[in-house]
């Protein structure tokens, strides 16, 4: 287990690296600058910007001053927020992402599950049908289309819920709704097929024949056999959506760092998409990480090895 | 009749598919005595393990009982609540499934798996429970129990983990034990263990045993009485050595001239040619007379009627009613 998780880290670090340096140069090969969208500047102006952020070296020498910063933490500071540090950015706003995420998981996990677990249940019946209907919508229907129809629905018309911002938990409904109606959609799905494979297993006739009672041989027997997609599909899941969604957060006025992300790439803001572009990766190793530890709890067959 | 564990009168099993209904059993009647072993022999699909389900109220969502009464120790199965049907499984009636490999859960240690069914059908808390799992794999040639329990059926080998699940069907000390094929996925050595083991247990608990079986030497060698089943009825049932020795169905008689034996020379074995009957549009008369060779034009018209040639033996052929002689 030891000599894993030294191997896994050595991996991520490499894997981090690939990212980075990718990142780097596609960044550097749009064409464009920070200081396109301002008019006319004159070119003493644009020569003093350029030398300010270091943007005048060779590509090469900025790659390494990047690479070295990186190690450092320091990510700089924000081309077009001027004075800003990107570690600042992060800082606040990761935590409206990271609160709608959580609470957007939360929905995934507690809504998708069941969902799935009743349709293999009632696999063929009318419950299963409808869960189905509901989920092939799920994933069928683009995230920004829910957001604005909850909105319209719930928020307008209903007056239940706030349309706009984070304040509080009642906020975060729809923008949550919106933002984990997709992942529920995936997990009920997922978590059907394998339940009602796993339902036909001899193992759970032995539980049945065992004498247990119909709740043990589902929620016991059946769903650890079952929950493995889930988990795999967790990793990724957990980390994009703690890291923001860049259209949810738009239309419902979230200042999360999603939002951050993208305007950062069209403003041609390197530090700004490099600093989130490294946060976001380092989540998505952590998380995945965390799913192989995940599955050797939830399957004594699998073990960690080098 | 008053000393039967389990009496199965008249049962019809039926199973509803795309294809149609497929009738999986039909008018089956045995019983077993207390102690008493039964084999149950017969090809795949002649309704073997149909009837252990139905007992079990075990079948698919797709299968029913259609008619025909279960009477275990006095109760009709059939009126049961699902509740009182789960008390009965597991603690007075124990199962065992042909695959070991499968059968028993990967992701739950053996302990964990044991000891719940115990908790659930006595009133031992968790660690007594425990003891009394360490005592069932010692009963059942495990060794180190106490470690055992801590690991995962993958951890076990085939015979190993068939053990286990001998042990778990024990574990209440049931009235009745059913062993669907309980050796067929094991190698040969291994089968020779398993049985006497179970011949050990059935002395030491006085329990009744139903085994499931296409082995006849397995029959022959623990079993009082046998019954014979093809295409989802009972052909032929008696003592073991009524059916040995004394065979009155063609199919019963052909069965045994499948087995090798040790006095053959270079003689062949004789299979039954042909496959058994199509279950969802049966035949009108007897099962098996596509594949008899004493097959007479009664024996397609209409189904021969089960009638004892003595005490606990009979049969389902035509051959034996007196009347039909050479119709």
């Amino acid at each position: 287990m030891f000599g894993y998780m030294i191997k896994r880290f050595a991996y991520s670090i490499f894997t981090l690296f690939v990212i980075i340096t990718i990142t780097f140069f596609l960044m550097h090969a749009i064409p464009g600058n920070v200081y396109n969208s301002e008019k006319n500047l004159p070119p003493a102006i644009v020569e003093n910007i350029r030398a300010k952020y270091g943007l005048d070296k060779p590509l090469s020498e900025q790659y390494f001053t990047m690479l070295k910063n990186t190690l450092k933490l320091d990510f700089g500071i924000s081309m077009k927020n001027r004075g800003r540090p990107v570690n600042d950015i992060i800082t606040e706003h990761f935590p409206h992402s990271a609160r709608l995420g959580i609470f957007s998981i939360t929905l995934c996990l507690f809504i998708g599950i069941p969902l799935g677990i009743l349709s293999a249940l009632k696999k063929d019946k009318w419950q299963d049908r409808l869960a189905m209907i509901i989920a092939t919508l799920g994933v069928s229907v683009p995230g920004f289309v829910v957001a604005v129809l909850t909105q319209y629905l719930l928020g307008v018309k209903l007056k239940w819920f706030p349309v706009i911002g984070d304040k509080t938990i009642y906020h975060l409904i729809l923008p949550a709704i919106a933002l984990s109606f997709l992942p529920i959609s995936f997990i009920a799905r997922l978590v059907r097929s394998s339940m009602v494979e796993v339902l036909e297993q001899d193992y759970i006739r032995t539980a049945r024949a065992k004498g247990l009672s119909e709740r043990v041989v589902i929620y016991k027997h059946a769903l650890k056999n079952s929950i493995m997609p889930v988990v795999t599909y967790l990793g990724p899941l957990i980390a994009g959506v703690l890291t923001g969604s860049f259209v949810i957060e738009s239309i419902f006025n979230i200042p999360g760092l999603g939002r951050y992300f993208v305007t950062s790439i069209s403003n041609r803001d390197y530090t700004v998409t490099m600093g989130v572009t490294i946060f976001y990766a380092v989540f998505l190793v952590l998380m995945n990480f965390a799913v192989d530890v995940l599955y050797t709890v939830l399957d004594p067959r699998i073990k960690l090895k080098n | 009749m008053k000393n039967n564990l389990l009496e199965i009168n008249n049962l019809y099993t039926t199973f509803r598919t795309y294809a149609g209904k497929v009738y999986a059993l039909n008018n089956v009647s045995f019983s077993i005595g207390k102690g008493e072993a039964v084999g149950v022999v017969g090809e795949s699909g002649s309704g073997k393990s149909v009837t252990m389900l139905s007992i079990m109220r075990l079948l698919a969502e797709n299968g029913f009982v259609e008619s025909g009464s279960i009477i275990f120790d006095n109760k009709n199965l059939s009126e049961l609540t699902d509740k009182q049907m789960q008390d009965l499984r597991g603690n007075e009636i124990g199962m065992i499934f042909q695959d070991p490999m499968t059968s028993l859960n990967p992701v739950f240690t053996i302990g964990n798996q044991l000891v719940e069914s115990i908790v659930k059908h006595t009133k031992l808390n968790r660690s007594e429970a425990k003891q009394k799992a360490v005592e069932l794999l010692k009963m059942v040639g495990i060794p180190s129990p106490e470690k055992r329990l801590k690991q995962y059926p993958h951890e076990f080998s085939g015979g190993m983990r068939q053990r286990v699940m001998i042990a778990m069907a024990l574990s209440c000390e049931p009235k009745l034990l059913i062993a669907d094929e309980p050796t067929t996925a094991l190698d040969v050595t291994i089968q020779a263990q398993i049985i006497e083991l179970m011949k050990d247990l059935k002395e030491k608990l006085n329990m009744s045993i139903i085994l499931i079986t296409h082995d006849l030497g397995l029959v022959a060698d623990i079993c009082e009485k046998v019954v014979v089943m093809y295409g989802g009825t009972i052909v032929e049932q008696g003592t073991t050595e009524d059916i040995f020795y004394n065979p009155q169905h063609p199919y019963t008689k052909g069965l045994l001239k499948c087995i090798p034996r040790m006095n053959m020379g270079r003689e062949r074995l004789k299979p039954i040619e042909g496959q058994p009957p199509d279950m969802i549009n049966p035949p009108k008369g007897c099962p098996f007379v596509e594949r008899c060779s004493s097959a007479m034009k009664i024996c397609e018209l209409q189904k021969p009627i089960y009638t004892e040639i003595k005490k606990g033996h009979g049969a389902a052929c035509w051959l034996h009613e007196a009347g039909s002689k050479g119709v």
